[in-house]
Parts: C-alpha cells; sequence; structure tokens
C-alpha cells in the first residue's frame, strides 16, 4: 500500500464544482489512469482519495493538496499518467510518497491565503480604494467580527434537520488583511483560519465589507483566488510535509 | 458587449444561481470544434435540466454521430431552472451552448429531444431565451430551422406550429440524410421553404406546414392532409435495420454533477418483444433487435477506458429477454474481474430474472424492481401483461432467499375493465408476499415500496382508442388504495400524481389546435411540469379555457375505431389491424403471443423477418 499526496491546481474551468463533483472528477480520472486504487467499506466501497480542504464555489486555487492511497504504482510515472486523464484546469503539479502514519492533511494545514480583486465586469462598479481601506481599517480594529452562519441541526424528535441561524465572531479567524496594488487596480490579501477548529472564508469577510461600504455586490463581481494553505505558527507559513521550502505558487500577479 | 466580453459576462454570473456546474460544460469527452472550420452547426436542445437530459442516450447517440463527422459539429443546451432563467432573462442574455458560449439562435439547425408531454413547455421557455420567433410561420430566411425528434413525435400535433419538421423513428440513418440534404440545400442557398420541401423527400421526415388538419361541421377532428403536393400522405418512421453495426457514443460526456444515471450505459437491444397493450415503446421500437454479445463486450471495453465510470448498466425495453445474457455476463464479467459492477435494469419478474441479477449484483445488492402493473391475473391478461401468479411467487422466494430486503412493485391504475377487485388484487399480492417473508423465518425486515400510477392512454398503442379515467376516479382509487394498505407497516404505497398524467394524457392525444394553449400556459407562468413543485393543473385548465378548449375533453376522449385519429397520418410499421385487434382482445381478456414464441401475434411491422 502506498500513501501519495500531491498538490494541484484549479483553474477558472473548475471553479464551479463543488467538492464531491471534484472528488468524482478525480476518481475517475484514476480509474481511467488504470491506477490501483484503494477502497474502503464493503458494501458501498468508496476510494481512500481526499481531494483536501474544501474550496469554496466560485474561487480559483493555485495550489492545494489530496491524497490517494494507491497498491502500488512507480512514483515517477505518477504525474504525466493522471494527468493526462484530467481536464486541462485540474492539474497535479507534485506528488510523493509519505509514510502511512505521518500526521493527517488536515493536521498540517490551520489557514488558507487568498487574493480577491476586482475587474471592469460589463459596467458593474467597482469598490474604490477609500472605500476600501477605510473597511479595513474597521475589521482590524475590531475585537469582534460577527457574522450569521446558516446551520442544519438534527431535531431527534421531529427526525428532521431544521435551519437555524448563528452568530458567530470570526474576527479571531482572520491573520491577516491588506490591499496592495495589483494591474490597473488593487487587490485584497487575506490569511484566513480554516479547518476543523474554526474558519471563515473570504465571502464572510466581503459580506462583512459590503456591510460597512454600504456596496451590495461586491461578492458577486469579485474574482477570489486561494494562493496556498498553510500551517501558520503566528510569524510564518509552512506548507504541509513533503512539500516544506519547495513551494511557488503563482499568485495573480503571475497568472 | 462583444462576444467575448458577453462569454465572460456570462461565466462569471453563474455564481448568482443554484448547482452553476449545469452551465459550465467543459466536461470530460467533451467535443468542442472550430466554428469557421465546419459547414453544418447543430444544437441539440433538451427540454429538462441538465442532470436530467445528460442521462439521455439518444442524446449522446446523436452529439457522437455529428461530432464524428469532419463537416459538422454539434453542441448541447438544457433548459435552464427558474432561477436561472429568471438571472438570463433579467440580463438579457440569449440562451447559450455549453460547449463555446454562441447564443443558439446563430446556429442553421435546433433539433428537440422530446422525450415526455411534459417537457412541452420547456420547449416554449427555451424557444423563448433563445429569441427564435415561437411559431415556425414568424421565422426569417435567417432564422434556425427548428427540429424535433424523439418518443413524443409520434404524435407531435400540440407541438407542430412551433416545429419546422420533425423526424419520426430512430436517428442514427436518417440524421446522416438530413445533414448531406441540408448542406446541399444551403450551398445552392435554397429558400427556408424549398429546404423543408428537400428534407421532406427524406422518408420519416414530417415537415408539419405542410399538412392541414381538417374539422367536421360538428369541430370534430376530421383527418390530415397535405397541402402540397409533393409531400407523402403518410410519413413512416425509420429503423435501424443493421444495430450491431449502428453508431455508438463509447466515449459520453461525463457531467461533473451527479446525473440521475451516473453510469456507462450500453444498450444490448432495441425494440421489446412482449407487447403490452398500454405500452408505446413496446410498439413504436419494433422490429426487436440485438447486439452480438461479443461485439457488446469490445464496446463495454472502450466504454469504461473512455469514461472510468464503476458501474455498467446493460439496457433495453427488456433485459432479460436478450436471448444472450448468459454469454454476455460471463464475457463481462471475465473480462473486468470485479473491477466493475453491472446491472440490468427492465427485469421481467420470474425467478430466471431473479437469478440473473444474483449473478449480476455480487456486490451491491441494493434493491429489485419488477413491474407487475396489475394485482389480478384477469387484468393482466387484459393488457397482455404475461406474468402469473406462480412466476411472481416464485420470483419473489427467488429473491427473498438470495438476501434482497427491499423490493420496488409497479403498478397501474385505471386499466380498461378495472374494477375495485383489481386494486384490492395488488394488496392482497402485495401482502401475500410480505406474509411469506415472514413466515420462512428471513433475518432483517422487508421494505416492499409499491408505486403506483395512472394509465395514459398512448397512440400507435392499443389503448389508444381508450379515455382516461377521470380525476376524481384517479383519486378514488388512489384513497382506496391507501385505505388498503395503511395498516401494513412492511408495505410502503407511494403515488403518481394524477394530475400530471390527467394533463400528460391531454397532451399526448391532443391535436394541432392545442398549441396555442402551450403558449398560453406558459405566459400564464407554466414551468417545468416534471417537477411537482412547479406543476399546477389550474394554469393548464386556464390556458384550455383561454382557447375554448377543454383539458379534460383531451385525456377523457374515447375514440372509434373508425375514427381519424389526430396521428393516423404517422406510422410506426405496426399495422392499425393489429392494434384494433389487441384492443378487441383485451375486453376478451385474451392474451396474444411475444416475438419470442413459435407463434406471431401479427403486428405486421415491414421491417420484420417473420
Amino acid at each position: 500500500m502506498q500513501r501519495i499526496r500531491f498538490s494541484y491546481r484549479r483553474g477558472e474551468d473548475l471553479k464551479y464544482l463543488s467538492h464531491l463533483d471534484l472528488l468524482r472528477t478525480l476518481h475517475r480520472a484514476f480509474r481511467r489512469a488504470k491506477y490501483p486504487l484503494l477502497y474502503r467499506g464493503q458494501f458501498n466501497p468508496q476510494p481512500r482519495l481526499d481531494p483536501g480542504i474544501p474550496l469554496p464555489l466560485g474561487v480559483t486555487s493555485a495550489q492545494e493538496y489530496g491524497e490517494v492511497y494507491l497498491d502500488q504504482v512507480e512514483i515517477n510515472s505518477f504525474l504525466p499518467g493522471i494527468n493526462c486523464q484530467l481536464p486541462r484546469a485540474l492539474e497535479i503539479r507534485q506528488a510523493s510518497l509519505v509514510p502511512l502514519n505521518d500526521a493527517a492533511l488536515m493536521e498540517q494545514i490551520n489557514s488558507a491565503h487568498y487574493q480577491v480583486y476586482w475587474d471592469e465586469k460589463a459596467d458593474k462598479v467597482s469598490p474604490s480604494e477609500g472605500n476600501l481601506n477605510d473597511a479595513l481599517e474597521l475589521i482590524k480594529n475590531s475585537t469582534e467580527i460577527t457574522v450569521l452562519r446558516q446551520s442544519k441541526k438534527k431535531n431527534k424528535k421531529k427526525k428532521k434537520r431544521e435551519k437555524s441561524w448563528k452568530a458567530v465572531n470570526i474576527r479571531p479567524y482572520l491573520y491577516c488583511l491588506e490591499i496592495k496594488p495589483f494591474s490597473s487596480g488593487y487587490l485584497l490579501e487575506m490569511l484566513l483560519q480554516t479547518g476543523n477548529r474554526g474558519g471563515t472564508s473570504p465571502l464572510e469577510i466581503m459580506t462583512k465589507i459590503e456591510e460597512i461600504t454600504g456596496l451590495s455586490e461586491l461578492k458577486i463581481i469579485a474574482n477570489v483566488h486561494r494562493l496556498g494553505l498553510f500551517w501558520y505558527d503566528g510569524k510564518s507559513k509552512h506548507p504541509p510535509s513533503p512539500f516544506r521550502g519547495k513551494i511557488n505558487s503563482k499568485s495573480l500577479a503571475e497568472k | 458587449m462583444d462576444t467575448q466580453a458577453q462569454k465572460k459576462y456570462i461565466w462569471e454570473s453563474l455564481s448568482r444561481v443554484n448547482k452553476p456546474a449545469r452551465y459550465v460544460g467543459n466536461e470530460w469527452n467533451v467535443v468542442k470544434k472550430n466554428h469557421e472550420k465546419v459547414d453544418t452547426k447543430v444544437v441539440l436542445a433538451f427540454p429538462e435540466i441538465y442532470e436530467i437530459g445528460m442521462s439521455n442516450l439518444g442524446m449522446r447517440i446523436l452529439y457522437q454521430l455529428i461530432n464524428q463527422r469532419e463537416d459538422a459539429l454539434a453542441e448541447r443546451v438544457f433548459c435552464p431552472h427558474t432561477d436561472m432563467e429568471k438571472l438570463v432573462s433579467q440580463e438579457g442574455i440569449p440562451l447559450f451552448t455549453l460547449e463555446s458560449f454562441s447564443p443558439v439562435k446563430n446556429f442553421p439547425l435546433v433539433g428537440f429531444s422530446l422525450q415526455h408531454e411534459l417537457n412541452y413547455i420547456n420547449v416554449i421557455t427555451m424557444l423563448h431565451l433563445a429569441e427564435i420567433p415561437l411559431y415556425s410561420s414568424q421565422r426569417g430566411e435567417q432564422e434556425p430551422l427548428v427540429m424535433g425528434g424523439g418518443t413524443c413525435v409520434f404524435n407531435p400535433e400540440p407541438l407542430a406550429p412551433y416545429f419546422d419538421c420533425f423526424v419520426l423513428g430512430e436517428g442514427e440513418e436518417v440524421l446522416k440524410e438530413i445533414l448531406d440534404r441540408y448542406r446541399e440545400c444551403s450551398r445552392s442557398s435554397l429558400s427556408r421553404s424549398d429546404t423543408l420541401l428537400a428534407l421532406s423527400g427524406i422518408e420519416g421526415v414530417y415537415v408539419p406546414s405542410f399538412y392541414r388538419e381538417n374539422y367536421d361541421a360538428g369541430n370534430k377532428y376530421a383527418g390530415t392532409v397535405p397541402v402540397n403536393e409533393k409531400v407523402p400522405r403518410t410519413v413512416k418512421k425509420r429503423v435501424v435495420k443493421d444495430l450491431e453495426n449502428a453508431d455508438y457514443p463509447l466515449a459520453p460526456v461525463m457531467p461533473y454533477l451527479e446525473a440521475v444515471h451516473d453510469r456507462a450505459v450500453l444498450e444490448i437491444a432495441r425494440g421489446c418483444p412482449r407487447g403490452c397493450r398500454f405500452c408505446q415503446a413496446g410498439m413504436t421500437y419494433r422490429p426487436v433487435r440485438y447486439r452480438s454479445p461479443e461485439h457488446l463486450c469490445r464496446m463495454a471495453q472502450e466504454l469504461i477506458d473512455h469514461t472510468g465510470y464503476e458501474e455498467l448498466s446493460l439496457v433495453s425495453l427488456s433485459s432479460t429477454d436478450y436471448p444472450f445474457v448468459k454469454p454476455l455476463l460471463e464475457g463481462l464479467s471475465n473480462q473486468f474481474s470485479g473491477e466493475v459492477n453491472f446491472s440490468l435494469p427492465s427485469q421481467r419478474m420470474d425467478a430466471f430474472s431473479v437469478k440473473l441479477a444474483e449473478e449480476v449484483q455480487k456486490r451491491h445488492r441494493s434493491s429489485l424492481t419488477f413491474a407487475p402493473e396489475a394485482g389480478t391475473e384477469r387484468l393482466r391478461r387484459v393488457i397482455n401483461k404475461n406474468i402469473s401468479y406462480r412466476e411472481i411467487h416464485q420470483a419473489m422466494e427467488k429473491a427473498f432467499e438470495a438476501g434482497w430486503k427491499s423490493i420496488k412493485l409497479y403498478f397501474m391504475i385505471g386499466l380498461p375493465t378495472e374494477t375495485d377487485e383489481d386494486l384490492e388484487g395488488i394488496y392482497i399480492l402485495c401482502q401475500e408476499l410480505a406474509k411469506s417473508y415472514r413466515e420462512k423465518g428471513y433475518s432483517g425486515r422487508l421494505k416492499l415500496s409499491v408505486s403506483v400510477s395512472p394509465m395514459v392512454p398512448k397512440p400507435h398503442t392499443p389503448f389508444q382508442w381508450e379515455p382516461q379515467i377521470s380525476l376524481e376516479e384517479m383519486n378514488r382509487k388512489t384513497s382506496l388504495l391507501r385505505r388498503f394498505f395503511s395498516g401494513n407497516r412492511a408495505l410502503d404505497l407511494k403515488w403518481h400524481e394524477p394530475e400530471m398524467s390527467y394533463l400528460e394524457a391531454a397532451l399526448s392525444r391532443g391535436d394541432r389546435r392545442m398549441a396555442p394553449v402551450l403558449e398560453q400556459a406558459w405566459l400564464k407562468g407554466a414551468r417545468l411540469d416534471n417537477w411537482s413543485e412547479y406543476f399546477n393543473l389550474d394554469t393548464w385548465k386556464e390556458a384550455f379555457a383561454s382557447q375554448g378548449l377543454s383539458l379534460t375533453d383531451y385525456a377523457r376522449r374515447k375514440y372509434l375505431h373508425q375514427e381519424p385519429l389526430p396521428w393516423s397520418h404517422l406510422h410506426t410499421g405496426v399495422k392499425v389491424k393489429f392494434l384494433i385487434r389487441e384492443h378487441n382482445r383485451s375486453y376478451q381478456g385474451e392474451t396474444s403471443p411475444s416475438c419470442l414464441e413459435d407463434r406471431c401475434a401479427g403486428c405486421g411491422h415491414d421491417y420484420c423477418s417473420s
């Protein structure tokens, strides 16, 4: 049994795929490549394949991480074999064997780095720099930023899932928020906590900016790009093993 | 906006709709061709949402057939869901294809796949969003030719004024002829009506504007006749004689979204030998043809290599009747040795079928589905569904023994000569099966789900003359069944919305006068009728009334054998004499043999060898 960890890029063409769609796409690509997938479960066996930390719908990414368990495969020919079975917008860029007892991806990743920018999209108005600066200052100087999240809770009595709203303070999940010049305009860089200890998404941050600035369609007309996933220790960002020190994500400026 | 900017704008707007993956294209095995380099550009339009349409085999066949030609290309479009419809109409984005995001109206040929009457409303939605004039008579020289194919074209009259032509029967051969003829016409710059006339010379092509419906003094339908002396009096469906060598899509486009049938599909046979008297497919797909198991094994390999699907469905109208089913299954399981699961849908309810199912579903023994259709042996004889009480019990015994705990049974209500005893028969049968499961002491709880749906009398079947039962009668029968089933926890009764079947009956046997009703219903807000959350019969009743027509009259109409029918000028190959004989035999409770027996029921099909 081999455990292979890989990094991949997800381009514009596939940004509207859900996490499950992506899993299905990868699964069938591995089958077409005739790689010996290992399965879990007796009644309805599922491949031991994990596309990693889910990417929000509509977001592109330079650097995602996934894992797959295979029976036996020549690691040197792994990349060309799988990439010729994948759509162009989904490209596996690096792959290496990791020890079976290596810590799970979820335990090696606690933050995601996003870039958000606005371009001229068919007569929609982009936010002005002044607008954004004010909003950013307000957010950074707050100790509490509350957003409402919808959750579906199981009601045991009625055996139904019920929708309810819950207020969450996302300020602790916001590590870094900056505005930078980009092309003819500017972009927002965000480092946000992610994972099972709580987190937030660029969409929530933008909802907050919309509320503060009074601009209503910021989310809809924004381009959002995930630059990478890291372990952030308060000072610097570390990619998961075995990719430490090897990562060179293309930012939007180079795209 | 220029085209590039428009494409980008559409693309970014997708973040505002549910399941945007329905509209993105770019799937695995998609074919994208340079528009500058081909002569004939076709849109294949499916009037249902993406997840449903992508599972349609006919659409896949045509897609590959057209795209394999160097001089042609085919792109797809599906009916947008209501949120997308709202978005594109607000933003003024004309309906676009998935392959190139080009406006549908820029293609010279637009072919709709008409598989179900309750999709008709979506044709109106799509024509409207495509900005193509709704009626054929309003279309100019630059506008696309709107064509229709599929099972509904055996009575397309309610849609006739919206379409420029219909193609009857199987598309594999006739489509090639249409593309060739169309190419010649456009090269010699023929006018729209001359092109249609040229196309009407191809067997299977029906141009409704060259025909007129007559009505008698009492405003009763009195036959359809040509108004152009060059077109044939009757149009005959096309049949692929050599199924073995017919084109088949072995690298189908794979949706990213989970489609309703998320698996590889291999058509092992076409046509059904059984001759159930209510079944339209059973009549219109005659004669029965098979592919050889050797060829199917080769096709299966290619299909799996190109897709990576983990399940292969071996489809036909009656898979148990495929004569080479044993060697086929043996060949396939040797070939794939556990890498691929197989399924055999549409099985006959007998012990042999269960044995096959046992061999097929080795790992994944989920549920078994059968369609006894009627609750008593008497009524099964009436509809020519020839399975006996004993066969049903033996099949179920075998299924219980093999470990199936979830079984689905399909029944119909409103069949000719049906009485309340027949309905009680449904309950008695199910309850006996549940009882025998209990008494044999099998472990685990049995789940028997029973689905009932009202019969829809369909054109070109022995029941085409029959009225549908009234809505009140459907509701009475359903509640009677619910009363029978209410006490038994092992039995789970589900029923098909009677109101939907009612509209289906009206649309499937309608004439050309009904056409404006569709536009009216659309204007009154009818959308996606096949989805019970959108369906509203009142909207349709109002639309009928606005044209001085009655939905009830169409659904409940009983025709006489000697009367002309709105579809009498369209031929399936089965003789009307045969349908009349079958209709009469049904009332005498007499069964007719299937094509598998030595005796022949005598449908008189032109292409049948016997």
